[in-house]
């Protein structure tokens, strides 16, 4: 397990899908906060503010889980069809011992690269911005460990979705499915039955494509985020671990005895 | 039973028992039941479809057999058979690779994989395979019988005991071909390395092989080994003559070491003739008989095979 967690570190340093990945979020959040800072003075421009900058990532608390599933994606979404996992199954790696090891190498790999942008992002916006605006750095740093759980459960479900579909777009698709149709549908359901409808509306809100929009509302005059309450902040954990646990058990199910 | 025990006990590189494989309907392997023999070479043969690939893929662990078992080393259990796994070299269909990284960058993943100590073993693989010149190209960028040779070194990094291998030589130019036979012959000589080999090139696995499997429609109609072979397909010679019963009585009189039968239609049949055919010609032209007709029969792996597949089961 340890060798093939190695191996893997070894390609991902060298994927040019991650190098490509991480060039696109430097230069996306550099232009930004670059266009923002040249535009500062301009008048009657009210962005070239700090409080702009850090709300594109506070206001989409879900991009999270979409970076973190697109660097699923780009590291294991071809694995089956190079047939590199065959070479892995082949040499003796069990399917839980190649699904836990993909698992942790997204997710060290999507903390290396949180590592290396959030200062990027901070420090650019400080020193090319203006101060002000109701979103400051500790509401985009409390995002962090609220979504943490969160974007490890929705990585996690990438994971499993890659391995489980014939290909990655289907795979890609599912994932869709399940973060975010799903969730819209028990909500409508919620919504529009006409009896028996609280159960099933308290699910959709444990659901984050549904609780964080709700409990989000950033602009530029205010900023009020779920993880600023005790509450919503359990809430972002208890249903990050819940998802973990749920889609983790579902790729073990899934995968334990999938053909190639 | 621990790893030496199983070692020293099994005469088996790989035992089937009974294997079934159905995806839905379809059933690809049907109660196969088959044995390679440590430190043989053992030619798998069979059309497309016949479950040649099932078959290999079942021992890769790629696919879960439906029923029966399969043993590596006379391991059953799934846990052991995964340790055995890792004493095996694998190269079913296309060689598994990530076309963005190089050669030299992709047996340096495996060989980190394998948890192969020091770099010198990707160099021995390259320069084992040929594909020192090529060590800096992406994977992507290499010709069919580059990626063949790739897919061979990726399998022997592990310095296996076992070597399975589909189709390896698709893709190989004659040179290559050559090469690649020369090398697992090499392997199985010198390093005692059991090799599990499938082919639609007959003739190749003839050259190669000690033992021999034939599947037909997921079922094993035969194994058996190369001298076995030799002896079902010695060489033969069909004579037609005006007396048949005189003849057969001269061969016994003149030729007693010769194995021959007449055949209901009246043709004499020599089997491993021991003499060019004129011998047998002058010996009824000799007597007064006329030969209506003389064929000789040079059986071949493809013709026993393509026999057996029609239901035949004596002769080539």
């Amino acid at each position: 397990m340890l060798n093939y967690l190695k191996s893997e570190f070894y390609r991902t340093v060298r994927s040019k899908e991650i190098h490509g990945m991480t060039i696109g979020l430097f230069s996306m959040v550099l232009f930004m906060n670059v266009t923002l800072g040249l535009m500062k003075n301009v008048e009657h421009f009210r962005y070239g503010i700090t409080s702009f900058s850090y709300s594109m990532i506070v206001s989409v608390p879900m991009l999270y889980c979409y970076v973190a599933s697109a660097a699923a994606v780009m590291l294991h979404g071809a694995d089956r069809r190079n047939g590199t996992m065959g070479n892995s199954i082949a040499y003796g790696f069990s399917r839980i011992q190649l699904f836990a090891g993909k698992c942790i190498t997204c997710l060290v790999t999507c903390l290396v690269l949180l590592a290396l942008l959030l200062p990027v992002y901070i420090g650019s916006a400080a020193l090319l911005l203006n101060s002000a605006g109701p979103t400051t750095v500790q509401d985009m740093l409390w995002e962090i460990p609220a979504m943490s759980l969160i974007a490890i459960a929705s990585q996690i479900l990438a994971v499993t979705l890659l391995e489980a579909c014939e290909n990655s777009f289907s795979g890609i698709l599912s994932w869709l499915a399940v973060m975010l149709f799903l969730p819209k549908l028990f909500l409508a359901a919620g919504i529009i039955l006409p009896f028996g409808n609280e159960p099933v509306m308290a699910i959709a809100m444990w659901m984050p494509a549904n609780f964080l929009p709700a409990g989000t509302r950033v602009n530029m005059s205010e900023c009020v985020t779920i993880w600023s309450t005790a509450e919503g902040m359990a809430r972002c954990l208890l249903s990050g671990a819940a998802g973990i646990l749920v889609f983790g058990g579902a790729g073990v199910l899934l995968l334990r005895k999938k053909d190639l | 039973m621990n790893e030496s025990n199983n070692n020293r006990v099994s005469s088996c590189a790989i035992e089937a028992k009974q294997v079934t494989k159905s995806y839905g309907s379809l059933l690809a392997l049907d109660k196969v039941s088959l044995h390679v023999r440590t430190g043989s070479i053992y030619g798998l043969i069979g059309d497309n479809g016949a479950g040649k690939s099932t078959f290999l893929k079942l021992l890769a662990g790629h696919v879960f057999p439906t029923a029966g078992e399969i043993s590596l080393f006379g391991c059953f259990e799934e846990k052991a058979l995964r340790r055995f796994r890792r004493q095996t070299g694998i190269l079913i269909e296309q060689p598994g690779f990530f076309p963005n990284l190089t050669v030299e960058q992709t047996l340096e993943y495996y060989r980190i994989q394998k948890g192969i100590p020091g770099k010198a073993k990707v160099t021995e693989m390259l320069e084992l395979t040929r594909l020192s010149e090529k060590r800096r190209s992406m994977c992507k960028k290499l010709s069919m019988g580059q990626k063949q040779r790739l897919g061979l070194a990726i399998a022997m990094i592990g310095e296996p005991r076992l070597l399975i291998l589909d189709e390896p030589i698709n893709g190989l130019d004659p040179s290559g071909i050559a090469e690649f036979r020369s090398l697992l012959q090499r392997l199985n000589a010198e390093k005692q390395i059991t090799i599990l080999i499938s082919s639609h090139i007959l003739t190749e696995l003839q050259q190669i092989a000690t033992h021999f499997g034939f599947l037909s429609r997921g079922r094993l109609l035969e194994e058996l080994s190369m001298e076995k072979l030799r002896e079902k397909c010695a060489d033969y010679l069909d004579i037609a003559v005006s007396d048949p019963e005189l003849y057969a009585a001269l061969l016994t009189g003149h030729f007693p070491e010769e194995t021959f039968q007449v055949l209901p239609d009246g043709t004499v049949r020599i089997r491993r003739c021991l003499r060019e055919p004129e011998a047998y010609s002058r010996l009824a032209t000799d007597n007064g008989l006329y030969i209506r007709a003389l064929e000789q029969h040079q059986s071949t792996l493809e013709s026993y095979y393509l026999n057996l597949k029609n239901g035949g089961n004596e002769i080539c």
